[in-house]
């Protein structure tokens, strides 16, 4: 679940949870609820594995690449590089990879360490250069995505493996797939991170109070360098996800994701301004994001409308939550 | 005179970009043969929108904000025109539509920031989500059409010069300048230094902050009503890459992103700049993808050299 | 007392005003009058309540109790710019001007010359240029504020101030920045004032300012007034005497003997010790195991910048050892290792994270130590929480509630708390009472004596003349940046440190 201020721990003292921490934990799960019941009621066919299924897959890959985005908001900070990292990741897998399974593990490693890369850019410019995050991560973006022009000369090539392909698409246990039980994975390492470990602490500490957190002896710099970086390595996986998903590549892929990422974050109810949230929020916010883009697509409404209903949506939940913190402040 | 000259020695930062976009502009010119004036008529036509655009952006950057929906304003103006245009023809009134369209997303921005306090960044990425989405309903696929007259306008020459050139210099003049003259210039500076000291001597932020928000949306208006006369048709994705440019534009033209302090003539050179490079990697032959990375990479250097250069500063005052 | 040198009816009065804050009394009962064609001196310590009784005055607080009269009327609902209106110009310690605009825009701010909808670019620099020589200032009206020295920018400031023709103006500190020819400069357009029939009341640290300027003086102390009285009717020494006189109420810990196998020798020695990007200069000290070291002196002299760079919180240069450490510090971290150890000065944002509940702020600095594989082991957080927390004696004795619930004493023991969890040899204490009840004072110099008794070394900053004379082994006293004066044993009292604080900066 959500997280209070500073986060919650998993054993010994916790902190004392307020009005506006419970809320923040409330809310996205009632409006979950709600949407669930309501697609529920126009699409039965949602109650069903397949249908369950299908929507943690989409979930599964999103909820991966919303992990980083999640650390660099707790911080104060934003990643506006995540979608194009989830392009050239997948662009990049599907060339090294080729339909060969053999060469799944290279390829796995190539993405990771461009993904590492470019986070250490964005980390290395906003804590050396003090260049302001929304600008570093936003020339980083466009600087990887005119690498992944270059590398494919316009033309994505390449293709996804058999095993890459079942691991993320095939189903056991109705509603299970490899991918699924990726981001479980990731999400008990995210979390057990910021609720138990020293590094978690820093992240809520730093994210709340930069300048106490340093007089603290908090090692600021190291920390908010290497959420950058986790979130370059988990974009990268995304993607690389992705690419076992679609079969291919395809330019502009991983576009979605970043608005996508930032809203699953808010709507999961984070706050923007940082030190207060944690990654249950986010997957409660992810599967909002993937539930709101199926229900819309069955109901008949197109491309368009999603993003129009997107933007609405994320506008008002940002509204209620900034209201609500303000009133019980 | 005294002014201009005063002028420049309080923002050096305007006479830097304009060096910069002299030193490209003549890089590019040796590079480039056969230049009829018809194409660099068209060309000054095409980089038109980007200035306009530009000039809205630094305006939200002045009032310590960031708007980052300019692209998306640009996109639905032109595919409204577009769109309305085949279907109903007379792109003036669809050129009113957009329009009012567009100062509708400026004011739901303003708003939301100044009254409800929410953060520009998530306010303005929500409303390019919904404007997008818009654009994409009006015209699912490229394509739409714009009156004949409006499509021969950029290619119309005043004299010797593109009237493209004269409206590039004319509208920030008539709109920029007057209002950097009156209270509201005042208004918007020190509202993005120090909203709290601003309002202590009587300014009304709110006001100050949503207007800056609505101009914004005005100038991207006015880009894409441009970019349709431009293209003479609409095209969903067109707003893209508008966003980080017109950023990046603002940067190159010394406005800072913490508010407070800026010009627009710096920003009209930092688009100037941005929109060359692809000129320049041109014609010197290189692939134009580069032109992506070398715009990320001229951003953050002209982030960093302030830093640099006050970093350089305090070293030599610490002793 | 008497109310000396009136000449008709007053401009200003104050009757019985009082101000709080949280739970310090700022003003008591204050009484004060601003005859017309006067030049009044506010002195007082810090913490007397001059800045917030000019700030009562000018409509920038609302007191509690007592009546504020302009021109012989009772004002009510008074607003910064109500009194501007009522032509009673305030001009604030700290600088409010906006560094992206020029001078002439900042001066005349909200009340721009208008032709139609745009600003009168002649007439505002005109204006501005005029104000600009009241104040004697030579600025181009046209330059950015941000290329401005800080004396520029007092003296725009000013200006601001004299637009609209005030007939009072209140000045709170406006001539720390300013060099000796400016001094005398606002010092005669102060008399120019006068000679209308305007008046003045400023505040300074400078006694020789006083004695130049000023017909008629009024000493604060502890928040209430204690004497007005004529310029020649009172010298120097006297005012030091009526700022600092009080009966010592408090009582402090005796100073006790050094346990027996406490560590002894040099805790710390600085040589030549300067800290970048403040005045802080040439500062050598030796520091003993067991003392407690008082650094005084007029606020805003360095004394708290001089700790940061000692605490690996700012750069610094120069000889520095700390035990066997070898410093200068680059970090709060390598500082700790070496055993020092800061309270900062402003427990709100620099001591605390205020969101995060009592323990985590308690171990934030100690976590490593706290974990296996980054894991923290909750169980021993837990019994180190419970140990701190009743050492230090906070209240209520949760830890797991949020410390912006708690009040100033009990946050303060929440920063004390986490800097003895570093266990280090050196303790810097910068204002640690500041705001804080008499009960936690009482505590918190205890706390003090205890510490300097088992072997650890303290550097306390304070204001608190009290606190400082009663507590320390030996004081320096600090002035623009340098230490001017060292005392030890009898010399240690509030007068001379005091005038050591003033002397230095009287030039």
């Amino acid at each position: 679940m959500t997280a209070t201020p500073g986060g919650t721990a998993a054993v010994g003292l916790k902190p004392r949870a307020t009005r506006a921490d419970r809320l923040r934990q409330l809310v996205p799960v009632i409006v979950l609820v709600v949407m669930y019941a309501i697609t529920v009621g126009i699409a039965p066919g949602y109650l069903k594995a397949p249908q369950i299924g299908s929507l943690l897959q989409l979930a599964s890959i999103l909820g991966v690449a919303a992990v980083g985005q999640t650390l660099v908001i707790l911080v104060g900070g934003i990643d506006l590089s995540v979608g194009a990292v989830v392009t050239m990741t997948n662009l990049m897998a599907a060339a090294i990879i080729a339909n060969r399974d053999t060469s799944l593990p290279v390829a796995l490693v190539v993405v990771l360490g461009i993904g590492a890369l470019v986070g250490l850019g964005n980390g290395l410019l906003i804590q050396y250069l003090k260049v302001p995050d929304l600008v570093a991560t936003l020339a980083t973006m466009t600087i990887v995505v005119g690498v992944g022009l270059l590398f494919t000369h316009g033309s994505p090539k390449g293709h996804s493996s058999p095993a890459l392909n079942a691991l993320v698409t095939q189903r056991f246990l109705g509603v299970l797939t490899g991918g699924v039980v990726i981001w479980a994975i990731v999400a008990a390492i995210v979390i057990i991170f910021l609720r138990s470990s020293a590094g978690g602490r820093y992240v809520y500490a730093v994210g709340l109070n930069r300048e106490a957190s340093r007089y603290a002896a908090v090692p600021v710099t190291r920390t908010v360098i290497l959420l950058y970086v986790a979130s370059g390595l988990t974009s990268a996986l995304a993607g690389f996800l992705l690419t076992g998903y679609t079969g291919s590549a395809y330019l502009a892929s991983g576009d979605t994701y970043q608005m996508q990422t930032i809203a699953a974050v808010i709507l999961g109810g984070t706050s923007m301004f940082g030190g207060r949230g944690g990654y249950g929020g986010t997957i409660i916010g992810v599967l909002i994001t993937v539930l709101l883009v199926s229900a819309l697509r069955v109901v008949g409404i197109v491309q368009a409308g999603q993003d129009i209903a997107y933007g609405i949506i994320l506008l008002s939940m940002l509204v209620l939550l900034t209201r609500m913190a303000r009133r019980s402040a | 005179m005294r002014t201009a000259r005063n002028y420049l020695r309080r923002e050096p930062s305007v006479l830097a970009a304009w060096v910069v976009l002299a030193v490209i502009v003549g890089i590019w010119l040796a590079g480039t043969s056969n230049l009829s004036v018809l194409s660099v008529t068209i060309m000054v036509g095409q980089k038109v929108p980007l200035v306009l655009a530009s000039i809205g952006a630094a305006i939200v950057i002045m009032s310590r904000g960031i708007d980052l929906s300019v692209g998306a304003v640009l996109t639905v103006v032109n595919t409204i025109i577009a769109a309305g245009t085949a279907a109903h023809g007379n792109s003036v009134v669809w050129i009113g539509i957009g329009m009012c369209v567009a100062l509708a997303a400026g004011a739901v921005n303003g708003l939301c920031v100044a009254m409800l306090r929410l953060p520009p960044l998530i306010v303005t990425l929500a409303v390019q989500s919904i404007l997008l989405g818009v654009a994409l309903y009006v015209l699912p696929t490229p394509g739409g059409q714009v009156d004949g007259w409006l499509k021969d306008l950029p290619l119309l020459l005043v004299g010797p010069v593109p009237l493209m050139l004269l409206i590039v210099i004319a509208v920030p003049l008539v709109t920029w300048y007057p209002l950097r003259r009156s209270r509201f210039g005042s208004a918007l500076l020190s509202s993005g230094a120090d909203e709290g000291a601003a309002y202590a001597s009587g300014i009304n932020v709110k006001k100050t902050v949503v207007s800056s928000y609505m101009l914004s949306a005005f100038f991207a208006g006015l880009a894409g009503v441009i970019m349709s006369m431009n293209t003479g048709s609409g095209d969903p994705t067109i707003g893209v890459p508008f966003t980080l440019n017109t950023i990046a534009a603002a940067v190159v033209g010394g406005v800072s992103l913490a508010g407070g302090r800026g010009t627009i003539a710096g920003p009209i050179a930092g688009a100037l700049v941005v929109s060359f490079i692809g000129n320049l990697l041109f014609s010197i032959g290189v692939n134009s993808y580069w032109q992506y990375v070398v715009t990320g990479a001229v951003l953050i250097v002209a982030i960093a050299i302030p830093v640099g250069l006050r970093a350089i500063r305090a070293g030599r005052q610490a002793s | 007392m008497d109310q000396a040198g009136t000449s008709g009816s007053p401009l200003i009065e104050l009757r019985g005003v009082q101000k709080h804050f949280g739970g310090v009394q700022a003003v008591r009962g204050v009484d004060f009058v601003i005859p017309a064609g006067t030049i009044t001196g506010l002195a007082g310590e810090n913490g007397a309540g001059k800045s917030t009784l000019l700030k009562i005055l000018a409509g920038l607080h609302q007191p509690d109790a007592g009546e504020v009269w302009y021109y012989g009327e009772l004002q009510s609902g008074l607003t910064p710019s109500l009194a501007k209106k009522a032509g009673v110009a305030y001009v604030a310690q700290e600088l409010s001007l906006f560094e992206g605009l020029p001078v002439s825009e900042n001066i005349l701010i909200g009340q721009e010359p208008m032709w139609g909808p745009f600003v009168n670019r002649r007439r505002l620099n005109a204006e501005a240029k005029r104000a600009l020589d009241i104040v004697g200032s030579q600025i181009d009206p046209d330059a950015m504020v941000r290329d401005l020295a800080f004396a520029d920018r007092q003296l725009v400031e000013i200006a601001k101030a004299m637009v609209g023709s005030p007939r009072v103006l209140v000045l709170d500190e406006p001539t720390s920045g300013l060099r000796q020819a400016e001094v005398g400069r606002l010092i005669e357009l102060m008399k120019d004032l006068k000679k209308t029939g305007c008046s003045v009341v400023f505040i300074t640290h400078r006694m020789g300012e006083f004695f130049e300027a000023c017909d008629r003086m009024t000493v604060l102390r502890d928040g209430a007034h204690i004497a007005t009285l004529g310029i020649e009717e009172i010298t120097p020494s006297q005012v030091v005497d009526l700022m600092i006189g009080r009966q010592l109420a408090e009582v402090f810990p005796a100073k006790q003997v050094t346990e027996p196998d406490a560590p002894t020798g040099d805790a710390l020695v600085m040589k030549d010790f300067s800290v970048h990007g403040t005045r802080v200069r040439a500062v050598t000290v030796s520091l003993q195991r067991g003392e407690v070291l008082g650094i005084a002196g007029l606020a805003g002299n360095g004394q708290t910048e001089l700790l940061e760079g000692m605490a690996g919180v700012r750069k610094a240069t120069g000889d520095y050892l700390v035990g066997s450490s070898v410093g200068p510090f680059r970090s709060v971290r390598s500082a700790l290792r070496a055993g020092v150890a800061l309270v900062p000065e402003d427990r709100k944002r620099h001591g605390l994270v205020l969101a995060m509940a009592v323990y985590r702020n308690l171990t934030l600095p100690v976590l490593r130590g706290l974990s296996h594989w980054g894991l923290v082991n909750g169980a021993r957080e837990g019994s180190m929480v419970k140990d701190v927390i009743s050492a230090v004696q906070i209240t209520p004795p949760d830890p797991e509630v949020p410390v912006e619930s708690m009040s100033g004493g009990n946050q303060q023991k929440v920063v004390i708390g986490k800097t003895l969890l570093t266990e280090p040899d050196v303790y810097l204490l910068s204002d640690p009472t500041r705001g804080i009840d008499v009960k936690t004072k009482f505590e918190i110099y205890s706390l003090i004596r205890r510490l300097a008794a088992s072997g650890k070394a303290v550097v306390l900053v304070s204001t608190d003349l009290a606190e400082i004379t009663s507590l320390c082994d030996r004081v320096l006293v600090m002035a623009a940046g340098r230490v001017v004066a060292e005392l030890g044993g009898d010399h240690i009292n509030e007068r001379e440190i005091t005038r050591a604080s003033f002397e230095a900066v009287a030039l």
